[in-house]
């Protein structure tokens, strides 16, 4: 679909275009030590875009967008720079390197300090080295396997952008998608033993809800547990340390009480056990409960006194929500009555905040230490209930007040309208009615 | 107790002696006479005013006292008044029925004096004081509802003065006037201020000596009605009794709004955001809800000119006619006046109540209801930026329902 | 009130029991009337304990000699939450609250003299900055001032 509209574009616009890439390229033919050929690259691209094959035309289109495109670089810069296969125009050969080829060639720039000190100086030089030791460059280096991703397969060749760029095939919204055209198609995934349902997994989880449908370019993707050009799943021991890049108090408080080391010799995963790994759920109070009766169990018998402590955990859980919700019911029912409780809402966020330091508290495993958080919140939960409570006395002063001034209108008016009595009797005899 | 008495009509003594200012009012309230009738009820709506003026000037310069006329800080101060401060709650509810309640009486007063013809000559300048007052009435309840700074407030404000914009050419100037700028600011805030706490209750005061001094000199006007049947069933003294029988009126007054006040409190909702599209169901003051809603019912067009112009211009011409009524209601030869202004004053009435109770009960429009978005923003009036207050409104209203 | 007057015109008038009686009445209620309007018009005059905030200024209800070094604490601004945070070094120093990446409520560790976020593990150092975790922007720093013994926090 992208393709054809890509090609209608292209044809349409075949000469501007050509115009365009001829203003971008030619003169600055790309730079001596990285071209490798000085020869300019206009003649490559008017020749592609004459082309009517897709895979011919396509390149010479999209290259205007390229990062290396835009920084100058031409065809040759790659084409044209493996030994012995250089471009001859006139026999009409093309360069294309194998993909054995295609990381050494990038990394012939990418892991030089002295190109991308020149060109990127940000960017990290292993990455060729780091391939090497990731699931896919071990499988292409050891078993020859001409299925598994290399550089190319992940960054559109000919159209390479910045992964800030939201059209980079690595932008973090795209990163599954680039993923799964490999890792979701079951004909490439079956062969290896591997499973092929990560992506739609992933996108149903917690973490896939926050990126695709809250927007939050921050919520991690394959790529930030995976690595990217060492990708490789993380190993039993270490998952925890890759979800404690952000769930950093759980880590911490799970490698404090050793589960870590009880669970990779149970071969359970650290934080997987319990949570998953790509459909993650957004973790509830109830997973307390399904952990104990599942997770826990492997290893604690019905005889081990630790059920206790997650029963207790539990409800330690339940009681702050309950007195939360209580509070809140009562400030709510202050405000109704109009009372102003702007305060006491806002104090009452504390309980909040200790829930969610409660919940974190969990992975200690121990109920002491989710006991003392709770603690904290029920207090907040207090104070605002005593705050509503002052609010309802409040309400009630307010109306002895009235009562008071109402019977002191009352007798007040009942005065008035005996001596205004007084008065009409005194009046001349003609006024008969007094209004 | 007799000493205590004994001293302080000393006291009084003293300063009469040398101000004479008993000596002056007191044959004057002597001397006035309220007659008594059958209608004689509605003569103590104006003494009831002067009172709920008073109040609404007391409780109004204490809520000064707290009160902070900025963008920034109008809304927390008044949050602030009415959490921290003590009975702050009760200050600003009894300033905010009172004002409600008052513009109620003046309705009566006002309707009570059209129906019972008490403008007659020589009344007129009575009459056309009132008017005036009436006017100053709805200017500060209009200028005080913006003060708080709220949600509510602000768009009924943005739709309130984009209504004199629809006229022609000194529209836009005195929509840009009332509102210090091309939108409802901070800068309106502070100009309705202004307004609320000194230009109108000055001219209201001067309005309001001027008007009892008319009343002082023509003395009660006793309806046509009851002059001709003779039913008059003579007079008291208004002082004491008849200020009494005020005292009495007055106390009820306060409590009624002390009542109000403590079961139901003045609100204060969400602090405005200029940036944030118009919550659904945005009523003015339940006093400008008939001409609100009658110009919702106007068309886009009526006889080529734009409807919310047809409307201005329709309320305008009332208020004219209603101004000049002295003047256009002329009795005839033998003195009796012409039925058509009475069936003109009801058949208003009707039409205030009747749009009132429209505006209340009729649902807020779906989003089916509504005409397309395109027919809207293709009519002139939105064009030129003079957008149409209602239909703006009416459209906001939809945002807010998808 | 104005009861005196017609009292003495009316002396003859009426027994002189019963018009005792409303005389007191009236000289009773008239005064409880009074207080029933000055009393609350008098304790409302009188300022409130709590000064009052606004959204760019408050007045903390700390003083400041009793906020001890390496420490934090969360406070009240506007509707939103802030925290002032006394520096090992001894400046106080504030900033809004809401961590910039889920608006959790951050808070300070003593541990790192940091201000952390329990939610993803972000960190900030004290002068509001990103030290670490997913928080894609900086805290809202606050200016700080001392009147006294108060400290005042002011949004720039």
């Amino acid at each position: 679909m992208a393709k054809t509209r890509l090609l209608r574009h292209a044809r349409a616009t075949g000469l501007a275009a050509s115009l365009l890439v001829g203003q971008s390229i030619v003169g600055l033919a790309a730079p001596g030590s990285v071209a490798g050929q000085d020869s300019p690259a206009q003649p490559c691209i008017d020749c592609h875009l004459r082309q009517d094959e897709p895979r011919l035309l396509e390149p010479a289109v999209t290259f205007l967008d390229d990062v290396h495109g835009s920084l100058g670089l031409g065809c040759l810069s790659c084409h044209g720079r493996l030994p012995g296969r250089e471009i001859a125009m006139e026999s009409g050969f093309l360069s294309k390197p194998s993909r054995r080829e295609v990381a050494g060639l990038c990394g012939s720039c990418h892991s030089s300090s002295d190109v991308m000190s020149e060109y990127n100086p940000t960017l990290p030089r292993d990455q060729e080295s780091e391939y090497w030791t990731s699931a896919h460059g071990r499988r292409l280096m050891e078993n020859d396997d001409q299925g598994v991703a290399t550089c190319t397969d992940c960054h559109a060749p000919h159209n390479i952008r910045s992964p800030s760029d939201p059209n980079s095939t690595v932008h973090p919204l795209n990163v599954a998608d680039t993923c799964a055209t490999c890792h979701g198609d079951r004909a490439l995934m079956e062969p290896r033993n591997h499973s092929w349902n990560e992506a739609d997994d992933f996108r149903e989880g917690v973490h896939g809800v926050m990126l695709y449908e809250e927007g939050d370019v921050s919520a991690p993707t394959c790529n930030d547990c995976h690595g990217n050009h060492g990708a490789a799943p993380p190993g039993l021991s270490s998952i925890h340390a890759v979800c404690g890049q952000c769930h950093g108090r759980m880590d911490e408080l799970f490698r404090e009480n050793q589960h870590d080391r009880y669970f990779t010799e149970a071969g359970l995963g650290g934080c997987t056990a319990c949570h998953g790994n790509h459909d993650i759920p957004s973790p509830t109070d109830e997973l307390l409960a399904e952990a104990q009766q599942d997770v826990c169990r492997s290893c604690h018998t019905e005889s081990d006194p630790v059920g206790s402590d997650f029963t207790l955990m539990a409800r330690l859980l339940d009681s702050l929500i309950t007195s939360t919700q209580s509070a809140e019911a009562a400030l709510e029912q202050a405000e109704s009555l109009g009372m102003e409780v702007s305060q006491a809402f806002f104090d009452l966020e504390e309980a909040q905040t200790a829930l969610t330091l409660a919940r974190a508290s969990v992975h200690s495993f121990n109920a002491e230490t989710v006991a003392s958080d709770i603690e904290d919140g029920i207090q907040a939960t207090d104070t605002a209930q005593s705050r509503a409570l002052r609010a309802f006395g409040e309400h009630r002063t307010r109306r002895v007040g009235l009562a008071i001034t109402a019977a002191i209108i009352a007798l007040l008016v009942l005065g008035l309208l005996l001596r205004i009595r007084d008065l009409d009797r005194a009046l001349p005899p003609d006024v008969g009615d007094h209004a | 107790m007799h000493r205590l008495r004994a001293a302080v009509g000393k006291v009084l003594d003293w300063f009469e002696d040398r101000t004479g200012f008993m000596g002056l009012v007191m044959p004057l309230a002597r001397k006035k006479q309220v007659p008594v009738h059958k209608h004689s009820i509605w003569y103590y709506l104006g003494g009831m005013l002067v009172f709920l003026f008073m109040l609404q000037v007391a409780t109004g310069i204490l809520l000064l006292f707290y009160y902070r006329p900025s963008a920034e800080g109008a809304f927390e101060s008044v949050q602030f008044l009415m959490a921290q401060v003590r009975f702050g709650w009760l200050i600003r509810s009894i300033h905010s029925w009172g004002a409600n309640l008052m513009i109620f009486v003046v309705f009566l007063h006002m309707f009570s004096v059209l129906l019972l013809r008490a403008y007659r000559a020589p009344r007129e300048l009575t009459w056309l004081s009132g008017v005036a007052l009436f006017a100053t009435c709805l200017g500060l309840g209009f200028t005080g509802y913006l003060l708080p700074w709220n949600e509510l407030a602000y768009f009924a404000t943005q739709v309130g003065t984009e209504i004199p914009g629809v006229v022609p050419v000194v529209g836009p100037v005195i929509r840009t006037m009332l509102r210090g700028g091309d939108e409802v600011t901070g800068a309106t805030l502070t100009r309705f201020y202004a307004l609320h706490v000194s230009v109108l209750p000055a001219i209201a005061f001067l309005l309001i000596s001027f008007h009892v001094v008319m009343v002082q000199k023509h003395g009660m006007s006793v309806p046509p009605s009851v002059e001709r049947q003779g039913s008059s069933r003579g007079s008291i003294p208004f002082f004491p009794n008849f200020l009494l029988r005020d005292f009495v009126g007055w106390l009820c007054a306060i409590m009624v709004l002390a009542s109000m006040a403590a079961f139901f409190p003045a609100h204060l909702g969400e602090k405005a955001d200029p940036f944030a599209p118009a919550p659904a169901g945005i009523k003015p003051e339940w006093y400008f809800m008939f001409m609100f809603q009658s110009l919702k019912y106007l068309p886009a067009e009526i006889l080529g000119i734009e409807g919310e112009l047809v409307g201005v211009l329709g309320f305008g011409l009332l208020g004219l006619v209603l101004l000049l009524v002295p003047f256009l209601d002329r009795p005839d030869d033998q003195g009796r006046h012409r039925k058509v202004w009475t069936w003109g004053v009801y058949g208003t009435l009707a039409f205030i109540l009747f749009l009132t109770y429209l505006g209340y009960t009729e649902e807020v429009p779906s989003s089916q209801d509504e005409p397309p978005a395109e027919a809207v923003s293709a009519a002139p009036v939105s064009i030129d930026g003079r957008s149409a207050a209602f239909r703006a409104l009416g459209l906001a209203i939809e945002e807010a329902d998808s | 009130m104005s009861h005196d007057a017609p009292a003495r015109e009316n002396a003859a008038a009426t027994e002189p029991n019963r018009r005792r009686f409303v005389d007191r009445l009236l000289g009773v209620t008239t005064f409880g009337m009074f207080g029933a309007i000055l009393h609350p018009v008098l304790r409302y005059l009188y300022p409130p304990p709590a000064s009052e905030a606004s959204v760019n200024t408050v007045t903390l209800p700390v003083r400041a000699s009793d906020i001890p070094a390496n420490s934090g604490t969360i406070f009240k601004f506007g509707d939103r939450p802030g925290i002032l945070v006394r520096t090992p070094g001894g400046d106080l120093r504030a900033f809004s609250a809401r961590c910039t990446h889920l608006n959790c409520t951050v808070q300070y560790r003593e541990d790192i003299s940091q201000i952390w976020c329990a939610c993803h593990n972000g960190l900030f150092d004290l002068n509001g900055g990103i030290a670490g975790g997913p928080p894609p922007a900086p805290l809202e720093s606050f200016v700080v001032r001392l009147r006294g013994e108060e400290v005042v926090v002011t949004r720039s």
